[in-house]
């Protein structure tokens, strides 16, 4: 099979799985794009990939073009290396031509890797995985919960800004060179290629690296923990009530006719349906805001 | 203006392919900037001769950048640090008074060394006779003009025929991958009239026998076209790719 006892065959899968990749990565990014501005619509989007037939396959999917990636990457790489023979130059040097990150491919794909796993152990394992064993506490689908767990400790985004990084470094040439790899020859491209595959992955990388940076203030701030839909906690007071988000303080997730915690009442009483007139608010119904003005 | 420098040069001497093979320096006055690079190593082997040592063996015929045989490792580049040139072109006056020059052969699996700088590139002959040339029966000359080609194409064919087969770019490849050279010559043909007759055939007894010698994957570092001495372009590297592909799918 060609495609296996071929170099440019082998070339070829290398480019393959690389474009779906790339493309994985590019939704990803968007994805939690979702996370920062719209925590609930994130949940939203969480629950909707679960652990469902649909998301199952293209999960399968995802992890067979890993596999077959960074095998292939280790395969030709020894290939490589057992090309190059065992001596070694005395002298070399890099003509300006060549991209640093193309020559360091493997040990960049392996960084990648190293984030990818801490990243699976911290979001995968709890969620997907979750879902498929039948655990339901955490709800495997609050997503905020575990951005918040997650992002709560500062390693976090330092290893998750270093993945990012040696992930610039292996898009910015891979982009280009998966073109290449599929056979397509043009001058005029070639340079216009390179442009696109630096505007592409230096995007991709600053909104991962804008995501982790917001994460991680929201969780340090407890702007996460205090809110009700990150938390997981039951919302009593505004139980019947819609859910709208905004970020404000997160105390700050507000309930529709809720307008938010009152001084002096922890905010969420039984048979309290919202704001009330009197009671910093609240109505004459809710004795525990009765009780709360009263004192 | 013409003036003597002195160099001091760290050769590789290796007495046959089997022997470990280590560096020696020599010093070199009187060195003229006006001299070719291999007259100062033709220099530096009459004074050892001279003193009754082995010479320095390096490979080289034309000194005129077309037959590809020099085939020097010089301070980290194939063919010296001057881009664009073979080290039969590369002239001394490149260099300072006091400089130290490092000699290498080119090193790669598929060329193993013989002797000191000069190695076997018969490699790149077998992939030549597996599907590098053209095939017809002679007959009266056809008319030159009986076959149109654009100007545009006769222009990259002929580019990529500028390729001497020197082997720079296997030995600037960190995957000792052989795919300039190759590509320069399945392009050579793919794009002309008279190459289509066995455009499949060629790209892929070329890349197979590529594979079999033990030339790596190339992971498009562009080294081979940085420092090929004919400028070939790393483009000729994805048509290859493509010729192979569609030579495949069409089995
Ligand atoms: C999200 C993660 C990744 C993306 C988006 C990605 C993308 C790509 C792309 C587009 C290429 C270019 C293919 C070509 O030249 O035809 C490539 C090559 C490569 N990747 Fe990845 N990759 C990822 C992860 C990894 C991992 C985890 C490893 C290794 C452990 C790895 C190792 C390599 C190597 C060694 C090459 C160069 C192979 C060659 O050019 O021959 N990659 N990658
Ligand atoms: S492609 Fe360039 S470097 Fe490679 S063999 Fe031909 S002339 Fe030499
Ligand atoms: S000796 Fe012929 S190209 Fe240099």
């Amino acid at each position: 099979m060609w495609l296996t006892s071929s170099s440019v065959g082998r070339k070829l899968v290398m480019a393959v799985t690389g474009v779906c990749l790339v493309l994985f990565v590019t939704f990803h990014v968007l994805m939690n794009g979702v996370a920062i501005f719209w925590p609930a619509g994130y949940n939203a989007v969480c629950a909707f990939l679960g652990a469902n037939w649909y998301a199952l396959v293209a999960s399968i999917g995802l992890a067979a073009l890993f596999i077959i990636h960074i095998i292939y990457a280790l395969w030709l790489t020894l290939q490589n290396r057992k090309a190059r023979g065992n001596d070694r130059y005395a002298v070399t040097s890099k003509p300006k031509q060549v991209e640093w990150a193309s020559q360091n491919m493997l040990v960049l794909g392996i960084v990648v890797l190293a984030f990818l796993v801490v990243h699976m152990i911290q979001f995968w394992a709890k969620m997907q995985l979750a879902e498929i064993l039948g655990q339901h506490d955490p709800d495997p689908a609050n997503g905020m919960y575990f951005i918040n767990a997650a992002f709560s400790c500062w390693v976090t985004p330092v290893v998750y800004i270093i993945g990012f990084i040696a992930l610039w470094f292996h898009m910015t040439h891979g982009f280009w060179s998966m073109f290449q790899s599929a056979g397509w020859d043009n001058d005029t491209w070639l340079p216009r290629l390179k442009c696109i595959a630096n505007w592409w992955t230096s995007l991709v990388v600053a909104l991962f690296i804008a995501e982790a940076l917001v994460f991680t203030v929201n969780a340090n701030n407890g702007n996460y923990a205090n809110c009700p839909i990150v938390s997981g906690a039951e919302v009593e007071c505004c139980e019947a009530a819609e859910v709208v988000v905004s970020m404000e303080g997160c105390a700050g997730h507000h309930h529709e006719g809720c307008t938010g915690n009152h001084e002096g009442c922890e905010g969420n009483h039984e048979g309290c349906t919202g704001n009330h007139e009197g009671c910093a608010g609240q109505k004459a119904e809710c004795t525990k805001c009765e009780e709360s003005t009263e004192e | 203006m013409e003036t003597t420098i002195s160099v001091k040069l760290k050769i590789w001497r290796q007495r046959s392919p089997k022997e470990k093979g280590q560096f020696v320096e020599y010093e070199l006055d009187n060195v003229s900037t006006g001299s070719s690079f291999l007259e100062m190593l033709d220099m530096l082997n009459q004074k050892l001769v001279e003193k009754g040592e082995e010479p320095v063996v390096f490979d080289n015929d034309c000194r005129e950048g077309i037959c590809g045989m020099c085939s020097l490792y010089i301070n980290g580049h194939p063919h010296g640090p001057v881009q664009g040139i073979t080290t039969c072109q590369l002239h001394m006056r490149k260099f300072k008074n006091g400089d130290v020059i490092t000699i290498e052969p080119w090193r790669s699996a598929a060329f193993p060394v013989i002797r000191d700088l000069m190695v076997n590139r018969n490699a790149f002959d077998q992939i030549q006779q597996a599907g590098g040339y053209v095939s017809f029966n002679c007959g009266g000359a056809p008319d030159a003009n009986a076959t149109p080609i654009s100007k545009e194409v006769a222009d990259v064919a002929m580019d990529s025929a500028t390729c001497i087969g020197c082997g720079a770019c296997v030995a600037a490849c960190k995957n000792g991958s052989a795919m300039l050279f190759v590509s320069a010559k399945v392009s050579q043909f793919a794009l002309l009239p008279q190459g289509q007759v066995e455009r499949a055939r060629r790209a892929r007894a070329m890349v197979k026998k590529m594979d079999e010698l033990g030339f790596g994957n190339c992971t498009n570092t562009g080294a081979c076209a940085a420092e090929c001495p004919k400028n070939i372009p790393l483009s000729n590297i994805a048509r290859l790719n493509r010729e192979f592909i569609k030579a495949k799918c069409a089995d």
